[in-house]
């Protein structure tokens, strides 16, 4: 089994190598828009500290495995294909600040848990602050 | 003259048919969104009366819509006072968003049936309908963040109720155009049809919804259309 490898990025921390998602918990992040854990062979049980730590990330989490058992699946905002990852981020994040890409993640971060009156609140206020920037104000670039 | 914005709602046996049919091919231009605002009203003040089946939306000409003049967004949104530390939104913009979000909670099905393009807020028309209907050659998109900005009509929230977290992230986040078939694959479209065929589909939904539901329950629309499609399997 290989170890562990943390790789952080503009926009993405993506892991490899990991076997249990208690490793997350202890684990230099970053601030990314998109924790991806890779190549894993993950075991052992979800337990409540662990479902608190994707429950409350403060980013988006997804797993890249073509065959995710449905408890992990569950767990992951997302799943996406175990090939193609450098492509399909490309994609997501092109010509985009990681301010305006944060300012759009975080109206999905939103959506894990809040209502539905929640997220539409989130990104009228997250449109104005890109709208602000658009026009030549705000500082938050 | 370009402001001259044709969108008309007319009552058809207790169905409403909102059709729009606004210069370059329904881009939302200041003057569309007023006229579309005023006909909500109109639409909000129907439904508090009773005794309409339904909703359709479409457009008159090839296209749904062909989205936002960003141009006159940023200028809008330029005068629109906002301070990130309050907690107050301009309430032209609370005014506006609601006319679209209201769809949702109308006592009635509303479908929007898609043909050509349907972007940016155009989209937003349709996600925030109960139902999407597209007809093949249609493409959907939500391309906001390639103008650095982000869909605020509905767009992000109601994108993912319907697509899930995943799909909605890739149309937001890209703002990539996708055809109707894959539209459908993702969640998007709640029914693909050929060509021409989207309106009669929608009436045929109504009219299952209301024979066989009566009462609308908007929170239950995804049982509505699980039976319909159920029912045109037998």
């Amino acid at each position: 089994m290989h170890d562990m490898n943390t790789e952080i990025k503009e926009y993405t921390t993506e892991i490899s190598g990991m076997t249990s998602l208690r490793a997350l918990l202890d684990a230099e992040l970053g601030s990314p828009c998109l924790l991806i854990v890779k190549n894993s062979k993950l075991s052992g049980g979800i337990s409540n500290d662990i479902r608190d730590f994707f429950t409350k990330a403060p980013f988006l989490t997804a797993l890249a495995d073509d065959e995710p058992s449905e408890e992990l699946a569950e767990l992951f905002d997302m799943v996406i294909p175990a090939d193609g990852i450098d492509e399909w981020t490309a994609r997501l994040f092109k010509d985009k600040s990681k301010w305006a890409a944060d300012q759009i993640t975080a109206c999905f971060v939103k959506a894990r848990t809040g209502t539905a009156e929640e997220v539409l609140d989130c990104e009228s206020r997250a449109f104005y602050r890109l709208m602000a920037v658009k026009n030549g104000g705000g500082s938050n670039e | 003259m370009s402001d001259i914005i044709n969108i008309s709602l007319n009552e058809e046996n207790g169905i409403l048919h909102l059709v729009m049919d606004a210069p370059n091919n329904n881009m939302m231009t200041t003057a569309f969104l007023n006229t579309f605002e005023a006909i909500m009203v109109k639409v909000a003040e129907i439904a508090e009366k009773g005794g309409i089946k339904g909703m359709v939306i479409y457009g008159g000409g090839r296209h749904f819509s062909s989205g936002a003049d960003v141009g006159a967004l940023a200028e809008r949104s330029e005068k629109e006072a906002y301070d990130d530390s309050s907690d107050e939104l301009p309430a032209s913009h609370v005014v506006q968003k609601s006319h679209f979000t209201f769809l949702r909670d109308l006592p009635f099905p509303v479908v929007s049936v898609v043909t050509g393009f349907c972007i940016g807020s155009g989209s937003e028309i349709a996600v925030n309908s109960h139902y999407r209907i597209l007809e093949k050659g249609a493409r959907i998109g939500q391309p906001e963040s390639t103008f650095g900005i982000l869909p605020a009509l509905g767009g992000v929230a109601r994108n993912i109720e319907i697509c899930g977290m995943k799909n909605a992230y890739e149309l937001v986040m890209t703002g990539d155009m996708i055809p109707a078939d894959q539209a459908y694959e993702i969640g998007y479209a709640d029914i693909f049809t050929g060509k021409k065929q989207g309106l009669s589909e929608a009436l045929s939904l109504i009219e299952y919804i209301s024979d066989n539901f009566g009462t609308f329950e908007p929170e239950k629309y995804r049982e509505y259309i699980k039976q319909y499609k159920q029912s045109r399997l037998v």
